[in-house]
């Protein structure tokens, strides 16, 4: 793996997470525990979301799973299954796009 | 061309791919329509859309072999386990041709892959990629394009153990 993946990859994870914590803060000030039920907080906090009958909530937990996935394939999979670019701007844009969003939901 | 039978339910599919497709080339040589396919299956759809009635359902190898037939699968015994044990996964997938197809184009062919979070490796998610060399952004459209014509009400059946997403590349 050059530098350059390494921070492609590096991207992709951090967009995510930067979603993840807003949306967290977000979702606890609405009542949000995570279950200890041995799932990852990543699931708990994004089903919280998905569960809702509010389509715009549960639009944005489903994107939340999605961009959970990119995140993980950055983190672990090796090699990429794709241009780590192409992956690490996808990953931007949508959190771009989700943090625009966290605060009406 | 193969005109497809009426269905009435998913064995009935199940039923009539093993007794037509049992060899390679046949089933190479298959061409299905989608929409015609999805119309026909959901005239009478079995939902096993709650796990605690779900886990009293099977999914037949018969309708494991259709999931071979309309989708690519990152890890073939992975993912007819996954499905086999969450058999209303298997009604989304069967669900979810007609609807890709319509908006992604006939030519889109669905890749399963099974993901898990280090983290918490029980956490099992089955995603559906759909493949798209349009760019990210077209990608996007065409995903909340399913999304709100179909699968962000279809999602509230699958409990979050499957999930569509875009393959770029």
């Amino acid at each position: 793996m050059n530098a350059d993946e390494s921070s492609l990859r590096s991207a992709t994870s951090r967009a995510y997470y930067s979603v993840f914590g807003t949306a967290r803060d977000r979702a606890t000030t609405q009542g949000y525990v995570r279950l200890l039920d041995g799932s990852s907080s990543h699931k708990s906090l994004w089903t919280f979301f998905t569960a809702s009958t509010v389509l715009q909530r549960r639009q944005f937990g489903l994107d939340g799973l999605r961009l959970h996935r990119q995140r993980l394939s950055a983190d672990y999979d090796n090699p990429l299954p794709g241009p780590p670019a192409v992956a690490a701007q996808d990953a931007v844009t949508e959190a771009t796009r989700m943090l625009g969003l966290v605060h009406t939901i | 061309m193969i005109q497809l039978p009426v269905y009435t339910s998913s064995s009935t599919v199940a039923s009539w791919t093993s007794s037509h497709l049992r060899t390679r080339e046949h089933r190479r040589s298959f061409r299905f329509d989608a929409t015609q396919l999805a119309s026909t299956i959901s005239r009478e759809p079995v939902f096993r859309s709650e796990p605690s009635s779900a886990a009293l359902c099977v999914v037949s190898e018969g309708e494991l072999a259709l999931i071979d037939l309309f989708f690519d699968s990152a890890d073939l015994v992975d993912t007819r386990r996954y499905v086999q044990g969450h058999p209303w996964v298997f009604e989304l997938l069967i669900e979810s041709v007609a609807h890709v197809s319509r908006v992604f184009g006939p030519q889109s062919r669905v890749t399963l892959e099974l993901v898990s979070d280090p983290s918490a490796p029980a956490d099992e998610e089955l995603f559906a990629l759909i493949p798209c060399s349009l760019g990210g952004q077209v990608g996007r459209e065409l995903l909340r394009n399913l999304d709100t014509s179909w699968w962000l009400n279809a999602s509230t059946r699958s409990h979050n153990d499957l999930i569509f997403d875009i393959k770029l590349g």
